[in-house]
């Protein structure tokens, strides 16, 4: 049998799978999945790639997928970044070093963990706080789905993400420099493959607005190789130290871990509030209060797409809670000395090594009617005019997650008003009151009836 | 935008804190889907809002008034309550009479008809003691960059 499957960039849905139902337009907290002869198809422009919908979807058609294992064979050496949500993946017996050994034995030259690169971002981000005068807030910028919501729903806000690069980016940077040194080759043969829980974290390395091209090479999901881990955590005798990061590195895979390094290290300001918001609609709530003026002094914002942080990433494999308070045991048990320099961070910071190359972009328009403003204002009087039109029930079955979405679907030319079940049977009543009336009509050549 | 004015009103209740904010996002949200400068945006999201909260804070109930014009955005806010007494004194920085139930909240802080001027163009304020007050406000969007 041909599968048929259908790409939106990183993500790809089974249409064999899939069944049309409304479970992923009605998960979508952007609006960006629409359901269209019968299979879903997503509206790129709106998605954020945060993954809810693989979630959400009951026949797991929708998934993502970039790189794989085969891929080491491109690379002299290869360096394996696992996300810190690693760690949370296997039950008790898989300590972190033995899990970075099992990682290893699948055929990578050496494992370097993201939780050091999260450390040095976080004396990076330290360094920052010491001199930033405002805007407030600073935005956070771990999560790559909730820079794209900013992006496109919050654009003013571009300006206030922290720009101090990702972890695994920081991680890849020095761990190339370090290990090409070390081996004498060039920077160009080494492969790194970062590891990573979620399909937004793929196409921020994959697709990266920051700089020319990312540190990282190839990026592989934790559920494509899970399997393999599992079986290969089985197979390890002899441990080698790979384990270097301390808990306040690894602590980033959870929410709220960014911002308790920075109380633990009194980087924040005390007389202003800090924000610890997980999901999208709670951080849509909460950056919609701050743009209104509502939520004031507010110093930093550590906001994540998933619920719990990263390790409610889509491409996670343990339940997020559980893996919440497997990172948690970390941090208590990992209270070691770090194995970063604080004063070379300093150091290096000072240069402007940490910072992204080029400045996030706004991507307000994604979400207006039209490139015409005389014609956006035609389409919003016509949009909120079928909208009222329309019964309210949100019942999806059109193919649109809400009424008034499916109202601007109509306005934009990508759907008929009577793709409206409603609609339609309003129609069809009209159309069937007016077949009677003709029934009932003679002509004047006949005798009227009852003569 | 000539000759097409749009106009909405929303109603607002007084000391309805729950639903305090949701008639300035409606607002901001029609002008971010017309495609106006996120900037702008803002100053307005920030102007309607504290004319909301004053109703909010202060009167029986409200309406807020929103047309886009030609040139210009017109937000009228009128309320039935208690009216300001001394508009220039209310006008200072850090001047309130938001009572302490409401500053406990973080409300009322004095800077809501100082922060309405800052993020508008034009502020007529009318207001009847016992009667009630009427705030207009008319802010003028950058002109689109070519």
């Amino acid at each position: 049998m041909i599968r048929m499957k259908r790409s939106y960039g990183i993500i790809t849905i089974d249409e064999d799978k899939c069944q049309g139902c409304v479970n992923c337009i009605m998960s979508c907290r952007t609006e960006a999945v629409r359901i269209f002869e019968g299979k879903a198809r997503i509206v790129a422009a709106r998605c954020i790639y945060c993954g809810k919908c693989f979630r959400d979807c009951p026949e797991n058609a929708i998934t993502s997928r970039t790189h794989g294992l085969a891929d080491l064979k491109d690379f002299k050496y290869t360096i394996c970044i696992p996300s810190s949500t690693i760690y949370a993946q296997f039950p008790g017996e898989g300590a972190p070093n033995r899990i970075l050994c099992a990682l290893k034995s699948l055929g990578f030259d050496y494992v370097y963990e993201e939780a050091i690169g999260a450390e040095v971002a976080s004396i990076a981000t330290q360094e920052y706080l010491k001199a930033y005068q405002g805007p407030y807030p600073l935005i956070s910028s771990l999560c790559p789905a909730i820079i794209r919501l900013i992006q496109i729903r919050f654009p003013h806000f571009v300006d206030q993400i922290n720009p101090i690069d990702l972890p695994a980016e920081i991680a890849a940077k020095d761990i190339r420099k370090a290990k090409a040194r070390e081996l004498g080759i060039k920077e160009e043969e080494l492969g790194i493959f970062y590891l990573v829980p979620c399909p937004a974290t793929m196409v921020a390395i994959t697709k990266t607005e920051t700089k020319e091209r990312s540190n990282i090479d190839r990026v592989i999901s934790i559920a494509d190789i899970y399997g393999q881990l599992l079986a290969a955590l089985r197979e390890v005798r002899k441990e080698e130290n790979l384990q270097q990061a301390s808990g306040a590195g690894i602590g980033w895979a959870v929410k709220g871990g960014e911002i308790r390094e920075l109380e633990r290290q009194q980087s924040l300001r005390g007389d202003k509030e800090s924000i610890v918001v997980d999901g999208i609609k709670n951080a849509i709530n909460v950056l919609d209060e701050i743009e209104n003026g509502k939520l004031r002094n507010v110093e930093f914002i550590e906001a994540r797409a998933c619920p719990e942080g990263c390790v409610g990433g889509a491409l996670t494999v343990a339940d997020r809670y559980v893996s919440r308070g497997r990172i948690r045991k970390l941090m208590l048990s990992n209270e070691k000395a770090s194995a970063v320099t604080r004063a070379e961070v300093v150091k290096r910071f000072k240069k402007g090594y940490y910072f992204f190359e080029k400045g996030l972009k706004p991507r307000p328009f994604a979400g207006r009617l039209d490139a015409d403003p005389l014609k956006a204002v035609e389409k919003m009087k016509v949009r909120d005019e079928i909208h009222a039109s329309l019964p309210g029930l949100d019942c999806g079955a059109c193919g649109a997650p809400n009424c008034r979405a499916f109202a601007d679907d109509v306005v934009q030319g990508r759907a008929e008003v009577t793709d409206c079940i409603f609609k339609w049977r309003e129609g069809v009543k009209d159309l069937a009151r007016e077949v009677m009336q003709l029934a009932e009509k003679r002509p004047h050549s006949l005798p009227k009836r009852g003569r | 935008m000539q000759g097409k004015a749009l106009e909405w009103a929303y109603e607002i209740e007084g000391k309805d804190f729950r639903n305090a904010g949701k008639v300035s996002s409606k607002v901001k949200e029609i002008l971010k889907e017309l495609g106006f400068d996120p900037a702008f945006v803002r100053g307005v999201a920030i102007a309607s809002y504290e004319a909301e909260m004053n109703v909010v804070c202060h009167a029986e109930k409200g309406t807020l008034h929103f047309a886009i014009l030609p040139e210009a955005l017109k937000i009228v806010v009128e309320d039935q309550g208690p009216g300001i007494p001394d508009i220039a004194l209310a006008m200072q920085e850090g001047y309130s009479t938001a009572p302490a139930e409401i500053r406990e909240m973080g409300f009322g802080a004095g800077m809501g008809l100082p922060n309405m001027k800052k993020n508008t163009d034009e502020l007529n304020i009318a207001s009847t003691v016992g009667k009630g007050t009427v705030v207009e406000m008319v802010i003028r969007p950058p002109l689109p960059r070519e």
